[in-house]
């Protein structure tokens, strides 16, 4: 008798169970474009995500152009550098640079090299904030930028390293986003 | 900078609740573990149990997991989702408990150890001079089957220590991740990273002497993938990956006159007609192909299958089993599911800060990814099946372990990519900056 | 960062569609192979289900009731042994013997497991035992029990009659057979196999039709040649004969047709070449692995194991490697009937639910496009030759005036290594009778000559085919 209310049981909840499988995918979808949507209009609202220093490169012809830096990146003169520096005889992908306790670490690729102050030819090389370099034809001058906030990502934290007390007020990061909306559905 | 309006950025940051899908998955795991308490007609202590652990264990793991980081909540979710529908059908199919219980402690383990690979992968420091000493260690640990080889059935790569069995192509596969995502991810050229190949060819190579060609497939196109992404070297990619084409049909040509691989070529001329009825080992495709066909729309009901009829069910046919009890649209949404899965983690290696981690995530996706398309056409008969194991959801405590390893570095890299973004929001809407020489 | 995002993008990309691919692919392959897989004799769960569920019952086309259940477990059948035994292959039985019958290939149908099983689910639900579904098959059992009782008690053979314009099978028997209620009894070697569908035979001259098809579509002029035969021809170190070395002299294609001569047919099949021979016979299903709904029938192979030229010349008269199913060579027959068009073969008309409910009916459909019309009429023409004055005479049928009886007979020899033995075909249809379509295939194993033991069982079954008035 118990078996058989199993069976009768277990027969009426294919159908439940195909529900919740479609439910639990339909949800997961959902969530996902929705992300996916906010995600792309965070990207159209601000451009520049993640920035946490400048460079100031000063061309051959006396220009002086200010680019924006994340904490990792590769600069060249190619369309597919995340630092784009145009007409100033940089390589199409000239040089790879790390931002690690402040400091700027530079790898060139390939057959590149960077100089400093007209003499060595370097391939990898340690820029304080403040120094110059030379790649190409400019002269680029790497600045770190400060925040009136303390970053929370240990990514941007291991950039700014231990000159990070030097930074603010701030100092006990959130740790957690908090959620603005619990009770009534999404958003 | 632009000016942008700072309540709308804050509040493209919140992400779509996920409370509903939390409780849909809780109560899903308590239905059908309660369930199966009854199938046999006496009450089933672990079956009742597990009606309570898992959902409350979803529930208290997602409350932790994301005090401590702020994680992709839907991932997890989702992958809690997975493991307990692992766990429902070992108990389902299975008559006895054994595995069922097996399943559910490394599913425990499983979360301890998420939550720790969550914790190391956002130290991004240390890994890439950490790979140096890995790859050796990696190597020697894949070689212990030859030590202490206990071959199964389909894979060879098993190790019996003690009482405890394991596999070590599964457990070395995030280490192979990380390695590989740290040497690709410096972008110096060929006189870095051809070491980098050298560890994966060689790891290939042992992999295949075991021989357990699954775990070489999965090893060698994580490689690929994780190369080209890396690279962006696509010439060398594309003509990696006809060598290999090239060298697969040179090799079935061969297979014949090989002694040592005999076996292989009988397997294949298994897997190219089952149906002829001469061969004694086809009778596991055979019925895997029943059993997914006997489940209809939607599914022969929870416990009333007949799917422990094909041997190695535990891992290699869990797919089929999954169809049968389940049925064909349940069975569309748990691939729909490793689609989201696939999605999200994208998503996370698009936005991650920086190229080691966006590396590390690809290939963890990726991983799982891959597994579970070569399972799902193995039991569909596409191609001959590999030993591979269906992530989250396949019984075996190293494949489980192994996943829940990568669902934890993707849930680490989703943390760090969250608070990257408060970061931005704090520095746009604070926003003064002060340029310091 | 910005150059991985594309690779990024690509792979996952290529991983998305490969699970969108492998989705498609396993509803797809459920729907097309699931009932085929179901119903395979290893199916446990089928034989669980015979235990607890009322199987339906199984009716011929006049409403006779063939196999019904009364409760699970129990089955009866007709009453009458000889009947029974003629419909033994068609029906099947209960013991996963006969993988082709009726009950086994669709026991799925018969114990009701439809997709949604929600019938299913609501009779264990309200405590009754389930009962399945009732299947209405296209043959006629008298027509059966008639085929049985023409075959001569010691020969073994296989006969069929289909419905050259619906595709249904009207009557199919293969001998030796067994009888369903009493599956205690000892039965003889191979009685299990249903020869109609599972047996390849050499078709012999009856093959000639194929190769007459390929000649007719790939040389304009054939029509008009004239050929000579010498009763013999020489060919390397083999040479072909015609039956009994007979020279056939001078004579048209026609003739050579009517009268079977081996040596037109053989240096036909020479001058055509294996790729056109071989590919009119694909275009008439040869080397196809046939997956009907209906019924499972084995592949007919033409030249597709890398043969050499001496057996090309074997394959034009029907020899060598070739072989093919009862059933195929009267779908061949039938589609030269059919103005070219090769029907699907059916075997079940309609499908009710316990309450009488129609769920399915049969819906003829074109399996293959062989022929034009125009060819497949000549051909009909030359079969009508051969049954006025060839050597399918024998099949002429006595006082019927609606249609015209075509046919084709052969002489097939095969050997087992110990002895030579020569199987009787016959091969034909009525043609231009709209009421009474029909396409026959009869095989008598060891019985000689086509013209002599086939033709007449051919003739006698078609009369009493027109008599009951099956369609």
């Amino acid at each position: 008798m118990a078996v058989d209310l199993f069976q009768s049981a277990a027969l009426m909840l294919r159908y439940g169970f195909a529900a919740a499988g479609a439910l639990i995918a339909g949800r997961a979808l959902y969530m996902t474009i929705r992300d996916g949507g906010r995600a792309s209009s965070i990207r159209a609202q601000a451009r520049e995500t993640g920035v946490i220093a400048n460079l100031i490169v000063k061309f051959h012809g006396g220009e002086i152009k200010k680019y924006t830096l994340n904490v990792e990146g590769m600069v060249g003169a190619g369309r597919v550098c995340d630092v784009r520096i145009a007409r100033a005889g940089l390589d199409r992908r000239h040089f790879f640079y790390e931002i690690v306790n402040g400091n700027m670490k530079i790898t060139a690729i390939g057959h590149s090299r960077i100089r400093i102050d007209d003499t060595q030819e370097l391939r990898e090389t340690i820029v304080r904030p403040g120094r110059e370099f030379i790649a190409g034809d400019a002269v680029i001058r790497f600045v770190v930028l400060r925040q009136k906030k303390a970053p929370i990502s240990p990514m941007t934290k291991r950039a700014y390293g231990n000159t990070i007390s030097l930074v603010l007020k701030d100092v006990k990061p959130k740790r957690v986003i908090r959620r603005r909306v619990r009770r009534r559905g999404d958003d | 900078m632009a000016m942008i309006e700072a309540s709308k950025y804050r509040k493209s940051l919140n992400r779509t609740n996920e409370l509903p899908l939390l409780h849909l998955v809780m109560l899903f795991q308590f239905v059908s573990m309660l369930l199966l308490t009854f199938r046999d007609g006496v009450m089933d202590a672990f079956s009742f149990q597990m009606s309570l652990y898992l959902p409350i264990g979803t529930f208290l793991g997602l409350k932790i997991i994301s005090k401590l980081f702020p994680v992709d909540r839907c991932i997890f979710i989702l992958t809690a989702f997975l493991s307990s529908l692992g766990v429902v059908l070992l108990r389902a199919v299975l008559k006895t408990t054994a595995d069922a219980s097996d399943q559910a402690l490394f599913l425990l383990i499983g979360y301890f150890l998420m939550i720790l690979s969550a914790f190391l992968i956002r130290l991004v420091r240390a890994w890439e001079k950490l790979s140096v000493i890995a790859m050796p260690l990696a190597l020697g640990f894949l070689c212990l089957p030859f030590v202490f080889g206990s071959p199964s059935a389909t894979a060879d790569s098993w190790v019996k220590i003690g009482g405890v069995q394991f596999q070590p192509s599964e457990l070395i596969k995030p280490v192979l991740i990380l390695v590989l995502s740290a040497g690709f991810s410096r972008k110096e050229g060929f006189r870095v990273w051809w070491r980098y190949v050298l560890f994966a060819g060689l790891a290939c190579s042992v992999l295949f002497l075991q021989p357990d060609l699954g775990a070489v497939f999965l090893y060698f196109i994580i490689t690929v993938c994780l190369f080209y992404a890396g690279t962006g070297n696509y010439k060398v990619t594309i003509a990696v990956l006809l060598i290999a084409v090239l060298g697969v049909a040179v090799f079935l040509k061969l297979l014949n006159s090989i002694d040592a691989f005999s076996y292989l070529a009988s397997r294949i001329a298994i897997w190219q007609n089952p149906f002829s009825g001469a061969y004694e080992d086809a009778r596991q495709i055979v019925q895997g192909l029943i059993s997914i066909a006997s489940g209809g729309l939607f599914g022969s009901g929870l416990g009333l299958g007949s799917a422990d009829r094909v041997a190695v069910v535990a891992s290699d046919y869990i797919f089929a089993a999954l169809s049968e009890e389940f049925g064909i649209l349940f069975t569309i949404c748990v691939l729909i599911v490793y689609l989201v899965l696939l999605i999200r983690g994208t998503t996370i290696a698009m936005n991650a800060r920086s190229r080691f981690h966006a590396l590390t995530a690809l290939g963890c996706v990726f991983a799982l990814t891959s597994q579970m398309l070569l399972i799902v056409c193995g039991n569909l008969h596409l191609i001959p099946l590999t030993g591979v194991t269906m992530p989250f959801v396949s019984g075996g405590g190293s494949s489980m372990l192994s996943s829940m390893i990568q669902a934890g570095i993707l849930l680490g890299i989703s943390s760090v990519n969250a608070e990257d973004e408060y970061d931005d929001l704090m520095r746009i809407t604070r926003g003064q900056w002060r340029e310091e020489e | 960062m910005k150059d991985m995002r594309f690779a990024i993008r690509l792979i996952a990309m290529i991983m998305a569609a490969l699970v969108l691919f492998v989705a498609a692919t396993y509803v797809i392959t459920i729907h097309i192979n699931g009932d085929r897989w179901i119903n395979r004799a290893n199916n446990t769960r089928l034989r669980d289900a015979k235990k607890t569920t009322v199987q339906g019952s199984v009716y011929d086309s006049a409403g006779v009731l063939l196999a019904g259940s009364s409760k699970p477990g129990e089955r009866h059948y007709i009453s009458d042994e000889r009947t029974r035994r003629a419909l033994s292959h068609t029906i099947g039985e209960q013991t996963n013997m006969s993988a082709t019958g009726v009950e086994n290939f669709h026991a799925t149908t018969l114990l009701g497991f439809t997709t949604t099983r929600t019938g299913y689910t609501l009779q264990r639900l309200q405590g009754q035992d389930p009962v399945g579904n009732n299947i209405t098959l296209t043959v006629n059992a008298e027509l059966t029990r008639y085929i049985a009782d023409s075959f001569k008690d010691w020969k073994n053979g296989a006969a069929v009659v289909i419905n050259y314009k619906t595709g249904a099978i009207l009557a199919m028997v293969s001998i030796p057979n067994f009888d369903p209620a009493n599956m205690d009894l000892a039965v003889q070697d191979t009685a299990y196999y249903n020869r109609v569908l599972q047996k390849r035979y050499a078709p012999g001259s009856t093959f000639k039709i194929i190769t007459l098809a390929s000649a007719l579509t790939n040389d304009e002029t054939i029509k008009e040649e004239q050929f000579s035969c010498s009763g013999v021809w020489n060919y390397g170190e083999y040479s072909l004969r015609c039956a009994g070395s007979k020279a056939h002299g001078e004579m048209s294609l026609v003739q050579a047709f009517a009268d079977s001569c081996n040596v037109t047919f053989g240096s036909i099949a020479y001058q055509l070449g294996a790729e056109k021979l071989r590919g009119t016979a694909e275009n008439f299903g040869f080397n196809f692995d046939f997956s009907f709904d209906d019924v499972i029938v084995n592949q007919s192979n033409c030249l597709n194991k890398g043969e050499k030229s001496t057996d090309l010349i074997q394959a034009g008269i029907g020899q060598g490697t070739t072989e093919v199913t009862p059933l195929h060579m009267a779908m061949i027959a039938g589609a030269i009937a059919n103005g070219g068009d090769m029907m699907e073969p059916k075997l079940i008309k309609k499908v009710t639910n316990p309450s009488g409910f129609v769920i399915s009916e049969m819906e003829p459909e074109v399996f293959l496009h062989c022929l034009d019309e125009d060819t497949s009429r000549d051909i009909a023409k030359y079969m009508y030759e051969t049954v006025r004055g060839g050597t399918a005479t024998r099949a002429a049928i006595k006082g019927y005036e609606d249609g015209y009886v075509c046919g084709k007979t052969g002489s097939a020899e095969w050997t087992n290594d110990k002895t030579r033995e020569t199987n009787a075909w016959y091969v034909g249809f009525l043609y231009g009778d709209s009421a009474h379509p029909y396409a026959i295939a009869v095989v008598v194993e060891e019985g000689g000559s086509g013209g002599a033991e086939a033709a007449p069982i051919a003739s006698k079954v078609l009369k009493k085919a027109i008599e009951l008035d099956v369609y």
